[in-house]
């Protein structure tokens, strides 16, 4: 399969599913720190990417299988028996899942994009829409906004991966988000 | 957001910018790889960042609605439309075929894309054409004019403005634009709608008593058998997900599955084909690669509970028997 298309295909079927098995590893695994859940992830999509997708009919299921074998692989590394957890991992049912496959419409996936972005700090919001919605290139976009090459490819990568992690990374809950918004502005009136 | 930040992230998302903007430098493209084999993280990381990033480049293209098409299409997006393109090539497709034609009526050339292809053309004044699947047009330049025809299909047109009137001649009637964004389907019901400026629909048989009708962005005309003529308003969000093709995609929103079938026929030498009237009634959202057939039958199998037989190149959907 060429290259482009596996990409897609991680996009449509495995990326989605992320904030769900981030959510899944950090509740039932509560001794796994977020970074070595970080590390999980990153060797799922190493072994996604050479997985055969023809033969794939449900990237949930797909995704939650290779995690839950890239865990018993890091507990093997570590010598760590963490028999509770393992255990966990072998009752889950992933058959009960909220329909097989999350198909969102065109318009859905763009509105979220858009509240995601519009969340941005602004010089990254800017360089974001200019490149992803207008399809300008890093040169137009320094040209357009008067800022070097290297200053708007470094505001691309943070918006990048900022909105990414909006996405598809770990999530707080709504009320994390709102507890900490109150901290924040708590701490600004002191 | 968690503050926390992950190095390893920002990194791939940095290699991401940088390969998108166009092939790297070899120098660098050595340092990317060395960075790619030092650990198995960052190869995982770089793929799930890419990923993201193609999702964010298509999100963007299917429901921004217009200015998909820039004039010299880069990075990301010519790489997603080259990708919808098959291998066989673009230029020359009807090189001699075309020059039997230049005595006939029309002198141009002649463009084809095959079943599941997406095709671009670009014109000598910036203008362009996207090809839908298994499209057929003449192309014909000239001091006066210019003028296309499509014998069959569908093609998205953006016109560069310029002093030569463009016009498009489909079946009985000829499309007028100055300035435009406009798609053109050529079916049992031809079909034209404006994404961006303003067109003109007039009939081809010029002594034909009849006012140009004038299309504005947003809007489109119907034309079904015997000139019935119909003119509705399509807003931005139904010709994003019309125009989805543009992309390699269909998007369906809810509609009925014998639409939605006929739709994904289009594409692909495989037939779908539903006898069930019930399930043909069966309303289906979803977005799929178009000539992705497999998956979408996939789909209907696992989420209506529909049971795909294969016979010879035609799929038969019928609802499973409990």
């Amino acid at each position: 399969m060429e290259e482009l298309t596996r990409y897609q295909w991680i996009a449509d079927h495995i990326l989605p599913w992320e904030p769900e098995i981030r959510r899944w590893l950090s509740r039932r695994t509560y001794t796994l720190s977020p970074d070595v859940i970080d590390d999980l992830i990153q060797e799922a999509y190493v072994r996604i990417w050479s997985a055969d997708f023809r033969s794939i009919r449900n990237g949930r299921t797909f995704l939650y299988s290779v995690v839950r074998n890239a865990l018993h692989d890091q507990f093997r590394h570590a010598h760590v028996v963490q028999i509770e957890c393992i255990a966990e991992l072998d009752a889950l049912d992933i058959g009960e899942a909220r329909g097989p496959e999350r198909i969102v419409s065109a318009r859905q996936q763009y509105e979220q994009l858009v509240d995601i972005v519009n969340e941005l700090p602004q010089q990254r919001r800017a360089v974001f829409s200019a490149r992803k919605f207008e399809d300008l290139s890093i040169r137009e976009i320094a040209k357009r906004l008067g800022l070097t090459e290297k200053t708007v490819a470094n505001h691309m990568r943070l918006a990048l991966a900022q909105v990414t992690q909006s996405m598809f990374g770990e999530q707080d809950t709504a009320c994390q988000t709102s507890e900490r918004r109150i901290r924040e502005r708590t701490k600004k009136r002191d | 957001m968690s503050a926390r930040k992950n190095e390893t992230d920002l990194e791939a998302f940095r290699w991401v910018v940088l390969i998108e903007e166009g092939p790297l430098p070899p120098e660098q493209q050595r340092e990317f790889e060395t960075w790619l084999a030092l650990t198995p993280k960052h190869r995982g990381a770089f793929i799930r960042a890419r990923a993201a990033s193609l999702h964010f480049d298509r999100v963007g293209a299917l429901a921004a609605g217009r200015g998909v098409l820039s004039p010299q299409p880069n990075g990301a997006r010519r790489k997603l439309i080259a990708a919808a393109l098959s291998a066989t090539s673009l230029v020359g497709v009807g090189a001699w075929l075309g020059r039997q034609w230049i005595e006939d009526a029309w002198r141009g050339e002649r463009y084809v894309s095959s079943l599941g292809q997406v095709m671009r053309v670009a014109l000598p004044d910036g203008s362009t054409l996207l090809l839908n699947t298994a499209t057929e047009v003449f192309v014909r330049y000239g001091r006066n004019r210019r003028e296309i025809r499509i014998a069959r299909g569908e093609a998205l047109f953006t016109v560069a403005r310029a002093i030569q009137p463009f016009t498009v001649h489909v079946g009985e009637w000829i499309v007028r634009a100055v300035s435009a964004v406009f798609a053109v389907h050529q079916g049992p019901v031809m079909s034209i709608a404006v994404t961006e400026g303003n067109v003109e629909v007039l009939p081809a048989d010029s002594s034909a008593i009849r006012e140009p009708q004038r299309l504005v962005a947003n809007q489109e005309v119907l034309v079904g058998a015997g000139g019935v003529w119909r003119v509705l308003p399509v807003s931005d969000a139904e010709l994003g997900r019309r125009l989805a093709w543009r992309t390699g995609m269909v998007v369906f929103d809810g509609q009925p599955l014998h639409a939605v079938v006929a739709e994904m026929n289009r594409y692909s030498a495989r037939q779908i084909v539903c006898d069930d009237p019930v399930l043909s009634e069966r309303h289906i959202v979803g977005v799929f690669g178009m000539t992705d057939t497999q998956t979408f039958v996939s789909m209907l199998e696992t989420q209506f509970g529909v049971e795909a037989v294969l016979e010879g190149t035609t799929v038969h959907l019928r609802s499973r028997s409990q």
